[in-house]
């Protein structure tokens, strides 16, 4: 049986690092991109089964990923949860709206972030209004 | 100000809030044991730097939101006294 892939999107390596041994601990296979124009790229190449994106990004921001995979009919069913460093008062409604299934600000907890992910995936078409 | 406040206050929340989740995340990959398994003095140690990681969350917290709702700097980013 395939794993579920998830693709992490961050521009700081230690975070990208840092979430692919937690995710693979999980079970998860773990895809990356470290940029929003690398981040479109991966998502329509790979076609992961979620993705965990950061808004703060070179070349554009998360909110440009979020649009572009909008414009997609296919690419906007996966399912996006944001993990930013960004000011979250002033975001989490603007990526709610966007489409993200959830937001979290960073340093984000494992366990929140995991059972995140678990709703996401299992519970596609529900908006699932997870915040740290 | 009020705009220069707020770029720098959203500068700092980033990297800061990077910094520490590079802290928070390998600490607990190493007291999750996904890194090898510890010494209880080894997991003592890293629960202290985990703990301390939190304050500084909340600290972090606490400054960035007074300074949003400040036109002035806060007093930590005008030079904390010393001590």
């Amino acid at each position: 049986m395939d794993s579920t892939r998830i693709l992490v999107v961050d521009d700081n390596a230690a975070i990208r690092k840092g979430l692919s041994v937690r995710l693979r601990a999980n079970g998860y296979e773990v895809l990356f991109a470290v940029d929003a124009i690398s981040a479109t790229a991966a998502v329509i190449a790979e076609k992961p089964d979620l993705v965990i994106l950061d808004l703060g990004l070179p070349c554009g921001d998360g909110f440009l990923v979020m649009d572009r995979l909008n414009n997609n009919e296919h690419l906007a069913k996966i399912p996006v949860i944001v993990v930013t460093g960004r000011e979250s008062a002033e975001n989490r409604d603007r990526a709610l709206q966007a489409g993200a299934v959830a937001f979290f600000q960073k340093p984000v907890d494992d366990g929140k972030l995991l059972l995140a992910i678990n709703k996401a995936l299992y519970f596609p078409d529900g908006k699932l209004l997870l915040e740290d | 100000m009020a705009k220069a406040n707020a770029h720098l206050t959203a500068h700092l929340s980033h990297e800061l809030r990077n910094a520490l989740a590079c802290i928070h995340q390998f600490g607990a990959i190493m007291l999750d044991g996904l890194a090898g398994a510890l010494s209880e003095e080894q997991r003592e140690y890293l629960c202290i730097i985990l703990e301390n990681a939190s304050t500084m969350r909340k600290v972090i917290d606490e400054v960035l939101e007074g300074t949003k709702k400040s036109d002035r700097p806060h007093p930590y980013l005008e030079g904390k006294p010393n001590g």
